[in-house]
């Protein structure tokens, strides 16, 4: 099992674009980036990798992203435990299989343990970079659409300096007979330990 | 007439050096991971060496381009390369103000980017142009000058930096992945930019 984070991202490195915000979850231009996803159920490296992230026991969601995604209503997928990792737990109880978390740690740690033998999936830029910081993230799985947006939301960003060495461990491309905009790059990374400093 | 081609190195949070780059530390607090591929004599680009069948494709092609086209700080940063790149090419060095002594061996100074670009591709005639530097990377994609990127994307994490792809105004440009290869130190991504997209 491996605690993997899964996002889309534009080749320079934005997972949203300009001005998100819940009126415009992914910002201006942003949805350019989720055009891969429309062959999602279709055989072929995108339908691959959909069905892996849909076959994990449990997600874990930074709280912006579970926002954004209308709280999937409580089940993102299978009913698998949802952790939301967020700075203020809400007052209401949390809708379906949804648990949240203050700590990124303890978010993993409840998420491993919810998964079993299965995998867990990591999905937000903000739960991405506390995962990291924290040294819970054994893998990454970034689906790299050929596009610059310019502006907006990065993946990797206000992390400390110090490198965290990384292991390419599978590439995936879509055919170059596919429409330009169903293209992507899907690259699997293992997440070495960081370096000693 | 030849293409435009931005090469870099980069970390997968798409730094190209490390926090605190300059004079003498080109590549920032441990950017040099981002070379540990290469052996590099005396600091002589051209000497430059893949430790891989992969990169050191990847790096004849760079070396086989007609002219160079960079920035300034890249350009004071490796030490102006003594005025030869490779093979006494011409190299265009894009800056805000030409310094008053007159460049070294095949450099010359231009201060417009559009002029930038048109010298380097005369200069270059049927070959391709050896971009290479974020500034001046930054300045041709907002001037729609870049006709492909070669993209080696290291494996590793800088955290802080410098970034390749930065202040950049909020348009969509598309790009088209021309070749991926897998070499042993890095994945190598060739794509085309096509521009400007429906948003």
């Amino acid at each position: 099992m491996a605690v993997r984070l899964d996002m889309t991202m534009s080749l320079d490195g934005f997972v949203a674009g300009p001005d998100d915000g819940p009126d415009e979850p992914m910002g201006r231009g942003g949805f350019r980036l989720f055009d891969w996803l429309d062959h999602r159920l279709d055989p072929g490296p995108s339908g691959e990798v959909y069905a892996e992230t849909m076959a994990s026991r449990a997600v874990v969601s930074g709280r912006r992203t579970y926002e954004h995604a209308g709280r999937w209503g409580g089940d993102h997928h299978d009913g698998v435990p949802i952790v939301v990792l967020t700075h203020e737990v809400p007052d209401e109880p949390p809708p379906g299989s949804v648990v949240y978390a203050t700590d990124a740690a303890e978010a993993a740690s409840r998420a491993r343990t919810a998964a079993g033998d299965g995998d867990v999936v990591v999905m937000g830029a903000g739960a991405a970079q506390a995962l990291l910081r924290a040294g819970e993230l054994d893998e990454m799985e970034l689906h790299v659409v050929p596009v610059l947006l310019g502006r907006g939301r990065r993946l990797f960003d206000g992390l400390p300096a110090g490198h965290v060495e990384l292991d390419l461990v599978r590439r995936l491309e879509t055919s170059g007979t596919e429409e330009l905009r169903h293209r992507v790059t899907h690259l699997r990374y293992r997440v070495i330990t960081p370096s000693p400093r | 007439m030849g293409k435009i081609v931005l090469y870099m190195w980069t970390s997968l949070d798409g730094f190209i050096a490390g926090p605190e780059d300059g004079p003498g530390q080109g590549l920032g607090i441990e950017g040099e991971r981002l070379h540990d591929f290469l052996t590099v004599d005396d600091g002589d680009p051209a000497s430059s060496r893949a430790d891989d069948d992969v990169g050191a494709a990847v790096m004849a092609e760079a070396m086989r381009t007609g002219a160079v086209l960079t920035g300034r700080k890249t350009f004071e940063y490796a030490g102006r390369w003594n005025g030869n790149h490779h093979d006494g090419v011409p190299i265009v060095v894009l800056t805000r103000s030409a310094p008053a002594e007159p460049p070294p061996g095949h450099a010359r100074y231009v201060t417009d980017v559009a002029g930038a670009a048109a010298q380097a591709r005369a200069a270059a005639g049927d070959r391709d142009v050896l971009l290479h530097g974020a500034s001046a990377a930054q300045a041709l994609l907002r001037a729609g000058e870049i006709d492909e990127m070669a993209l080696q994307i290291v494996p590793v994490l800088l955290g802080q930096g410098r970034r390749l792809f930065d202040d950049l105004p909020p348009e969509l440009v598309e790009l088209e992945l021309l070749r991926a290869l897998d070499g042993p130190a890095m994945v190598h991504l060739r794509y085309r930019v096509l521009g400007g997209g429906e948003r």
